[in-house]
């Protein structure tokens, strides 16, 4: 086992991981910017190291400054948390290089995954589900018509080059390809300089659900169940829930060991999540980020595993003890994360917090580094602290949220809180109805 | 955060507090930066550095300073205070047992070596900023030394 980890990161995730070291009986380092001299992780952390200026260029993503910090503290391992230098392949090689334990995957697995073009490759021939399509470019109105009606309507033509929505146009039925291959062609040429286009099925009302796994990289790989993260914002995940309202017992399991097995033959280490937008039942592959999510809280919750004490576990080389039938999803769990913004325009609040009141009682946990006099440096995201909340059943997680946002006291800044508590109040919500589009149209 | 006292090593077995307590008190009343003891086969150093952000100057102009404080008013707020710009270890000579680079009281030219900082194997000469005299070294041969810890006071002309 680890003697010493130094912790890449800051913040709330900072504390976590932290939390999980000094369970294990393992010695900490904190490294900050001059900004967060004062911030709650280097002062639970057993030493601190500053690593720079405030931008996070010039500190937390400053890589020949950590290794020093290794150097100077004798860390023998870099628990990177999320964000930051979590997926960055050079930086696990470069620790490597200097006998520092990254914990986390194997730089090729990292490498891979951060690829989307080698990730869907590589998902594909584990015999994860993709999204269907053309596997390939259009070449004319008849190719289109007999992929379209191989796949199902609503289909979209989409610009190989694309981004941003550019070159994007949906067909819903066969009379509508020809001119949505058409404008997707103008549009892709005119935004990217190529015309080169392809099919795929299109997905109106998609669900975000994620796989938690976990493996010890020789081979032996679980899953944890899922999360539901469908309330989003621009991509980014607000509210996240496990288990999803929309799965039963048995899609679960079907997706969980599809999963599972993937990750046994990919030889896996450490804890990973595969994500995947679900409609009609069935599943399709987006991404794998191979680090702990700010959400993993969840799972955690209904399974009462600690995910950052196994992935430390087997980071130092430990093999995985748990095995699937060992893993029980008690109750439900959901987590708002309470960020420093404007709960309507979403507008970042930096500032000094003048009061904060943590909610407590049964089945409530905030992790944060907030304290009353703490002051948010504008340098970083706005994530400042999650509620997560667990209870039996889904109503009485409901319920309990309800009760702990009430409790929720965060003066002097402008934070989410608002706005779950407008949520809680949603039929949608309490029903579990809703897709990714629900929160932006809800906001509209 | 403008002065810290920690141990930047951890030893292994239990913390006596009450000695830790004390050494923590001689050190202030010395004006020492370290001091280390042996007994009964466990080790204790107890040392202090002065940790500078780039926030924390405005937040302590206004601090008393202790007479015979190590990096007190003067040196901290020093208009020539040379800041470290990495992480490290602190090297004040060119290798180990050969004269330092520089003294307090050594007149030094702009570019000049004032001490050596190691980081990821690389020797990094920091110079002088500026021709001058040098006021103070306010870190010992192979220290570890944070980002922006102050290093040396060096008073131009």
């Amino acid at each position: 086992m680890f003697d010493k980890i130094l912790i890449a990161n800051r913040g709330e995730i900072a504390l976590r991981i932290e939390r999980a070291c000094k369970e294990l009986g393992i010695a900490t380092v904190a490294v900050h910017s001059t900004a967060d001299a004062d911030a709650m992780h280097v002062r639970l952390a057993d030493e601190s190291v500053c690593i720079g200026a405030p931008p996070a260029k010039d500190s937390y993503l400053n890589i020949p400054q950590i290794v020093s910090a290794c150097e100077i503290t004798g860390a023998d391992a870099v628990h990177p948390g999320y964000g930051f230098l979590a997926e960055n392949a050079r930086f696990a090689e470069i620790l490597e290089e200097h006998e520092i334990t990254f914990i986390g995957p194997s730089t090729e697995h990292v490498r891979l995954m951060g690829n989307k073009i080698e990730a869907k490759d590589t998902a594909k021939s584990l015999g994860l589900p993709l999204v269907p399509g053309s596997d390939g470019p259009i070449t004319d109105l008849a190719q289109a018509k007999r992929i379209a009606a191989n796949i199902g309507y609503p289909v979209l033509v989409k610009a190989a080059a694309g981004g941003g929505g550019r070159g994007m146009k949906v067909a819903h039925v066969e009379e509508e390809l020809d001119v949505g291959l058409a404008t997707a062609r103008i549009e892709a040429k005119t935004s990217f300089g190529d015309d080169t286009v392809y099919l795929e099925k299109y997905l109106g009302h998609p669900r975000h659900i994620e796989i938690q796994v976990l493996g010890d990289g020789a081979g032996n790989a679980i899953h944890l169940g899922e999360r539901d993260c469908s309330l989003q914002r621009r991509h980014q995940k607000l509210w996240e829930e496990a288990l999803s309202p929309a799965l039963n017992d048995n899609e679960r399991a079907r997706i969980g060991e599809t999963v599972a097995k993937a990750m046994r033959e990919l030889r896996y280490r450490g804890v990973g999540t595969v994500e995947f937008l679900h409609e009609g039942g069935k599943f399709f592959f987006i991404e794998m980020n191979t680090r702990l999510q700010v959400e993993h809280t969840v799972t955690e919750m209904i399974t009462g595993i600690d995910l950052v004490i196994e992935q430390i576990r087997i980071a130092a080389g430990a093999p995985l003890t748990l095995k699937q039938q060992d893993i029980r999803f008690n109750g439900h769990a959901i987590e708002c994360r309470i960020n420093a913004e404007d709960p309507r325009t979403f507008r970042p609040s930096p500032g000094k917090i003048t009061h904060f009141h943590p909610p407590g009682g049964l089945g409530v946990r905030v992790d944060s580094g907030a304290y009353a006099g703490y002051t948010i440096p504008p340098y970083y995201d706005s994530l400042i602290g999650k509620l997560i909340v667990h209870a039996r059943t889904r109503n009485e997680c409901l319920m309990r949220l309800k009760r702990a946002l009430g409790e929720f006291v965060v003066d002097g800044i402008d934070t989410t809180i608002p706005l779950f508590k407008a949520l809680i109040a949603e039929p949608d919500i309490a029903d579990g109805q809703y897709d990714i589009h629900w929160l932006e149209n809800y906001l509209a | 955060m403008a002065e810290e006292r920690k141990p930047v090593t951890k030893k292994e077995g239990t913390f006596d507090k009450d000695l830790i307590r004390e050494l923590a008190e001689l050190l202030s009343e010395t004006g020492l930066t370290e001091i280390e003891i042996e007994h009964e086969g466990k080790r204790v150093r107890v040392a202090r550095t002065v940790t500078v952000g780039a926030n924390s100057l405005a937040v302590d102009a206004g601090r008393p300073v202790q007479p015979g404080e190590r990096g007190g008013k003067e040196e901290l707020h020093h208009p020539g205070t040379l800041h470290s710009p990495m992480v490290g270890t602190a090297y004040r000579s060119p290798e180990p047992g050969a004269p330092p680079f520089v003294e307090a009281g050594t007149r030094v030219a702009a570019g000049q070596t004032i001490l050596i900082i190691e980081a990821m194997k690389t020797m990094n000469h920091i110079p002088a900023p500026y021709a001058g005299t040098v006021l103070a070294v306010l870190v010992d041969d192979g220290q570890p030394v944070e980002f922006a810890e102050p290093l040396a006071v060096i008073e131009k002309g």
